[in-house]
């Protein structure tokens, strides 16, 4: 880093996540944040808790969608907070925390592999697995899967506003997984021949709802009404402290607005890109911590925050 | 079960019997009005069944399908001893003339009645006021108690109490005085006031312009996110259930008048009509249990399943004080009647945590299946 330039917290983010595909947008927030404590000065505790604030609410207001990016900035924080006054040393403290940030990124990105694993019971031969989106948790699951030579079949929706159901579609087939790409529209339509259904998840909500790409819920209340089983797979620092009771709760949406003129023309990706899914939809939440109910991520997310 | 009891046992069980007897008839005398003589011979013969369960139950009765509550605790005279504190025999009858109702208000009126306990208390020669105190507590407890029963926040708040008087056993009376006096102090301002604060912020996000909030009966938190959205400029309407017998909702619609809410006053007759314009419903507690269920004033069940039907979001908002580690499965088995209001009237029902959208807390907002990770963790971290 430039030593003239003042440290860009959101420059940083980015650049994390476009060096590397596979960092989830919680674990670019606390490396960032990690790479801030290394550059900044804070002479104090209070001086770095302070700077620390500062700079992940920066963080979240520059962009769209912060709920996933504040999962881990908000986690990151609470560590700080409580081991902070476990020194007495500042110098030591300031680098113990360097190096627990980067342990925590690291273990983070290790999460998605024991979520495969621990998923991969699931995955079974003649399955046909319904897919909303592009997961990387996901893909790294039924990539194991096809390693393991499960037959199974997938449907992909096309995960519109989104629309990164292409690419998910184009990923399976690449491992040989024999894959169906749908409209979002025929969810209804294929629903009945679905054995379970397999998301991914931006963040888990207390409650253990989770919110997702947009499209999740109505996927996610189809399969239900089938009664086929929703499976969310999640790594532990993507539980947010929120509980969100309909989408319209999720603070970074910009609602969809009645005209009688023509004013623009129809543009989908204008509208909310996520949506919120509550717990009693889902079966269970595939997770580094172990597989979970729905209300077995409160209680984790409580002993997180007050253990 | 009578056969193995002691004369004098069975002399008191005779004696209870006969109070018993006539305090229902007493109650059904002046509530029933028109058959009091029908009311009395069905009671007669419904003595002989009810002998088998005498032993476990303070009324000599069986539940019958017209008297559902006849197992629960008869309200007795308050009487007074030289040791129990004027403030404390005040408290006791305000409570039990429903003077001091909610266990918010029931609450902060004790603490504050144990304050002044504390304030006048004199320790006995050759003992401290930290070793003695405990007793004399104690004897006052037992008056409140007989006022009425001590809500789980008040319970809970004299467990705290009790534990906080090892601390000072062995200060001198008078900085156990002032220490004990600024812990209650605390106490209070802690659990109920700054949790408020909290609670009412986090409810807060759940109001937005244009919503209308139902709520039930009467709760001091409800009240208090209600007038801090009107305060921030939020343009919503509340409705406000009531019930009789103790009509505590008309307190509400009052208070939001006055901070000039548009309000509308209905009975609880009228939820199915009006709900289908309500957006939220926002209800106090008298006590969260560790199953999650809600114990709360009665009709709040009602109100919540009429909720839950229509898919609107029902909202607790609890501190955890109230939070209590009973189970509980009915409101039939814990409950309370309300004085001098006839033998089916008690203070609570009980709402199925199935009915309830979201318990909000000082300590976050949660789904009340988590009622017990709270009391887990909170313990664990007491000990």
């Amino acid at each position: 880093m430039d030593d003239d330039m003042p440290f860009d917290i959101k420059q940083t983010y980015l650049k994390f996540l476009e060096e590397d595909p596979q960092l989830t947008m919680p674990v670019a927030a606390i490396q960032s944040l990690v790479a801030l404590l290394a550059d900044a000065q804070p002479k104090t505790s209070a001086e770095l808790i302070e700077v620390l604030q500062e700079a992940s609410q920066t963080l979240k207001d520059s962009v769209p969608n912060s709920i996933s990016l504040s999962a881990g900035s908000d986690l990151f924080l609470r560590f700080v907070v409580r081991n902070i006054h476990d020194y007495s040393d500042w110098e030591a403290c300031k680098r113990n925390l360097v190096e627990n940030g980067r342990t925590f990124a690291e273990r983070a990105k290790e999460s998605r592999s024991l979520i495969a694993r621990l998923g991969l019971p699931f995955v079974r031969d003649n399955d046909i697995i319904l897919v909303h989106g592009r997961s990387r948790a996901v893909h790294q699951l039924l990539e194991l899967a096809a390693s393991k030579h499960v037959r199974f079949q997938v449907y992909v929706t096309e995960a519109r506003v989104c629309a990164e159901g292409q690419i998910a579609a184009a990923a399976f087939r690449k491992l040989g997984i024999p894959t169906c790409m749908i409209p979002d529209s025929s969810v209804g339509y294929v629903i009945p021949k679905v054995h379970k259904v397999f998301l991914g998840a931006e963040g888990v909500a207390e409650s253990g709802g989770v919110i997702n790409q947009i499209g999740s819920s109505q996927v996610v209340m189809l399969a239900h009404q089938f009664k086929k089983p929703v499976f969310v797979l999640a790594e532990s620092h993507k539980f947010v402290r929120l509980f969100p009771l309909s989408s319209d709760d999720l603070t970074t949406e910009t609602p969809y607005t009645f005209t009688t003129t023509e004013t623009e023309e129809f543009d989908p990706a204008n509208g909310p890109q996520i949506d919120f899914t509550p717990h009693k939809y889902i079966t269970a939440l595939i997770t580094d911590l172990g597989v979970l109910t729905p209300s077995g991520v409160s209680e984790e997310l409580i002993k997180i925050w007050f253990g | 079960m009578s056969k193995d009891l002691t004369p004098a046992q069975a002399k008191a069980l005779k004696k209870q019997q006969k109070q018993a007897q006539r305090a229902a008839r007493k109650e059904q005398g002046g509530n029933v009005g028109g058959a009091p003589q029908a009311s009395q011979q069905q009671h007669g013969s419904r003595k002989h069944t009810a002998v088998g369960n005498v032993g476990q139950s303070s009324a000599p009765e069986t539940a019958a399908p017209d008297r559902p509550f006849a197992h629960l605790d008869q309200h007795k005279p308050i009487v007074s001893a030289a040791d129990i504190h004027p403030a404390i025999l005040n408290l006791a009858l305000q409570m039990r003339r429903c003077n001091v109702l909610g266990s918010t208000q029931r609450c902060v009126a004790m603490m504050e009645a144990f304050s002044k306990v504390i304030e006048d208390y004199q320790s006995p020669p050759g003992t401290t006021l930290g070793r003695s105190l405990a007793a004399h507590l104690s004897r006052q407890i037992e008056v409140l108690k007989v006022g009425r029963a001590l809500s789980v926040s008040q319970g809970n708040a004299i467990r705290w109490l009790k534990q906080h008087l090892s601390a000072v056993l062995d200060f001198k009376d008078v900085a156990a005085k002032e220490e004990l006096q600024l812990a209650i102090k605390s106490f209070v301002r802690e659990r109920l006031e700054v949790a408020a604060k909290v609670i009412v912020k986090s409810a807060g996000t759940h109001i937005r312009n244009g919503d209308t909030v139902l709520t039930f009966g009467h709760s001091s938190v409800v009240y208090q996110t209600l007038a801090a959205a009107r305060k921030e400029g939020k343009e919503f309407s509340v409705i406000c259930v009531d019930t009789p017998p103790l009509f505590e909702g008309k307190r509400s619609a009052v208070e939001l008048v006055e901070l000039e809410i548009p309000t509308s006053y209905i009975l609880i007759s009228a939820v199915p009509y009006l709900l289908d314009t309500v957006t939220t419903v926002m209800v106090g507690a008298h006590a969260m249990v560790s199953n999650g269920h809600l114990y709360s004033r009665v009709g709040t069940s009602l109100v919540a399943m009429a909720a839950f039907d229509r898919n609107i979001p029902m909202l607790v908002l609890c501190e955890t004080l109230k939070f209590s580690e009973r189970i509980q499965l009915d409101a039939f088995s814990v409950n309370e009647m309300i004085p001098g209001e006839g033998p089916n009237s008690v203070f609570y029902d009980l709402t199925d945590s199935k009915y309830i959208s979201k318990v909000i807390t000082e300590v976050g907002a949660l789904p009340a299946s988590s009622v017990p990770v709270i009391l887990r963790e909170y313990k664990t971290q007491q000990v």
